[in-house]
């Protein structure tokens, strides 16, 4: 079956292991950064309802921001967040009472899945808030007073149940999910449970509908078993960045879940209330917590030119070098074509000959001979200069080469 | 990459994700179906490789040992990816292209191997794809063997106009 492979791997010529990959990794592993990726276009309209996390006890002194800073992956970047974001505390309630008939009236489960959405009662309570012109933030918790338990139950849901999802042969999976549940689930004979869900959608939206890039998230169940979380943003448009304070909005889905098992296989279905439009959507205002400093130099030598632009606010430094250089240097990202041995391989942040902790970034090819930095750093308290040093890929840090931020 | 002070198991983990980084890569797209989600699981991959380092006692196999765990970490992201659900108010239009574009045309081998349920695909990409004995492939997916042959005729039956097309029906 050599040529099975042989024509996979045809087809598969441009699925290549690049060094930028080595470079992700390596820097996780370094404790520098973590960071998760942003959502490919299939996976963004996904909306994570990670409503059966347990989490572990968490810390009631700190901030949502800073439990999470704790976390064994929490990173440089949270810790920042905890420090700067403002505590805003404010909770909204959702009440999504207009369909609300009896559940214990419906005539079968699908209309009782939809009459039960009718008794939820979904507090949403912004904890902290963070905007500098260029990153914003949130922390939240998501609570209902009066959590439904699940519902357990036997035989084929009944109903017109639109199933997302049908799996021939197995279990259904969910190593977070309550092992009575999927103790119930497993018992090979056709059962089904019912869990509601209400969790915070990844799109976060200026006033006008303007979406703002997701950069980073994670969330967790506490002890109390409400949601916590936090989400992190770029992209916010020129027009905002001097702003004052920004208008935002975000949405809420809620829903419950219906999962059903017998010998065969099991199917999953989300069902939210079509007349609720499946989320409710829930307007905040974050005001300016950090002045943005601007900074900017340059260098050029005979192999390569590199232009740096760094932005400086409470939450760190945030810098995107622009670099001319050989086409082999930027083949060396995209995996194709002729590659170097030596090349630049990243940047690193010193503040007056001290190394600042990375805490993300990314490199990508602009075109055939122009690569782009873009890295996150944390700041000292205080400090006098703050220089860019080239790092090459065999060589190290090359001091000579580095750019001088004015 | 190199770092200074570069502990042994850093220099390793390196070494294996040049090997062995391209071959992660592909099993995981075959999983995942999708550049940006296969790049995470391979990176993640190696992150779960480098904190089991321990466990890797001969050198030999570590292609067969990271094939496990890029088996098991495409799994769970899968499982996680199942708890999730569309937002319809978020439309493509509004949305950042995909990182990794990787155009395969709809008959390719590769879309019907990716086509495969779950556990006849991992079967295939072991056997046939990364080319481990069928006894190996029993190992690492902890199975009988004669099971692990069962998967791969029913997968080879339902690949079968696809195989022939490509004349690789042997």
């Amino acid at each position: 079956m050599n040529k099975m492979k042989a024509q996979i791997d045809r087809e598969m010529d441009k699925i290549i292991w690049k060094p930028s990959n080595t470079h992700a990794v390596m820097q996780q592993i370094k404790g520098e950064k973590v960071m998760k990726k942003k959502l490919s276009l299939s996976m963004a309209m996904i909306i994570a309802i990670s409503i059966l996390l347990v989490g572990a006890a968490i810390a009631a002194s700190l901030g949502v921001f800073g439990q999470f800073a704790e976390l064994p992956y929490g990173s440089g970047e949270l810790e920042n967040l905890e420090e700067n974001a403002a505590v805003y505390g404010e909770t909204q309630t959702i009440d999504p009472t207009a369909s609300g008939e009896d559940a214990a009236g419906a005539q079968d489960v699908y209309t009782a899945v939809l009459e039960r959405q009718g008794n939820r009662t979904i507090q949403f309570t912004l904890e902290q808030g963070y905007f500098d012109g260029n990153k914003v933030a949130i922390s939240y918790t998501i609570h209902e007073p009066d959590k439904a338990e699940p519902v357990f139950g036997e035989g084929l849901p009944t109903g017109d149940i639109p199933w997302d999802m049908e799996m021939e042969g197995g279990s259904y999976v969910a190593d977070l999910w309550p092992p009575d549940a999927l103790a119930y689930l497993d018992t090979q004979e056709p059962v089904y449970v019912i869990v509601d869900y209400a969790v915070l959608g990844d799109g976060l939206f200026l006033a006008d509908g303007t979406p703002l890039e997701n950069a980073t998230s994670d969330e967790q169940t506490n002890v109390d078993g409400d949601l916590q979380g936090y989400k992190t943003y770029q992209g916010v448009p020129e027009a905002w960045q001097d702003a004052d304070s920004i208008d935002v909005y975000c949405n809420i889905l809620y829903g419950s879940q219906i999962i059903y098992q017998d010998d065969t296989g099991y199917k999953v279905a989300w069902i939210a209330n079509p007349s609720q439009n499946e989320a409710a959507q829930l307007t905040f205002t974050l005001s300016r917590n950090s002045e943005l400093t601007q900074l900017s130099g340059a260098v050029e030598f005979a192999q390569y030119s590199a232009k740096a632009e760094v932005e400086l606010s409470q939450a760190g430094a945030t810098s995107t070098i622009t670099m001319e250089c050989p086409q082999s240097w930027v083949n060396v990202t995209t995996g194709e074509g002729e590659t170097a041995d030596e090349y630049v391989s990243y940047y690193q942040l010193y503040a007056d000959d001290v190394k600042c902790p990375f805490t993300s970034g990314a490199v990508k090819d602009e075109d055939a001979t122009h690569l782009v930095f873009m890295d996150e750093f944390s700041l000292p308290e205080s400090y006098e200069t703050l220089v860019l040093v080239p790092v090459y890929y065999n060589a190290g840090e090359n001091w000579d080469e580095a750019i001088t931020l004015q | 990459m190199r770092f200074s002070d570069q502990p042994e198991s850093e220099r390793l983990l390196e070494q294996l994700m040049n090997l062995y980084g391209t071959d992660v890569l592909r099993m995981c797209y075959l999983y995942m179906k999708d550049g940006a989600l296969a790049e995470d699981a391979a990176q993640e991959t190696f992150l779960k490789a480098y904190r089991k380092l321990d466990t890797l006692r001969d050198e030999s196999k570590a292609k067969a040992w990271l094939m496990r765990i890029a088996g098991n970490v495409c799994k769970d992201q899968l499982r996680t990816a199942w708890f999730r659900r569309v937002d319809r108010r978020i439309t493509p239009e509004t949305l950042p292209d995909s990182r990794v574009d990787v155009p395969l045309p709809e008959d390719s081998l590769s879309q019907a191997v990716m086509g495969l349920p779950v556990k006849a695909k991992e079967a295939v990409i072991l056997h046939y794809y990364q080319g481990f004995s069928v006894a190996e492939t029993a190992v690492l997916l902890r199975l009988p063997e004669n099971t692990v042959k069962s998967r791969l005729m029913r997968a080879r039956k339902t690949l079968r106009s696809v195989l022939e097309r490509w004349d690789l029906d042997e």
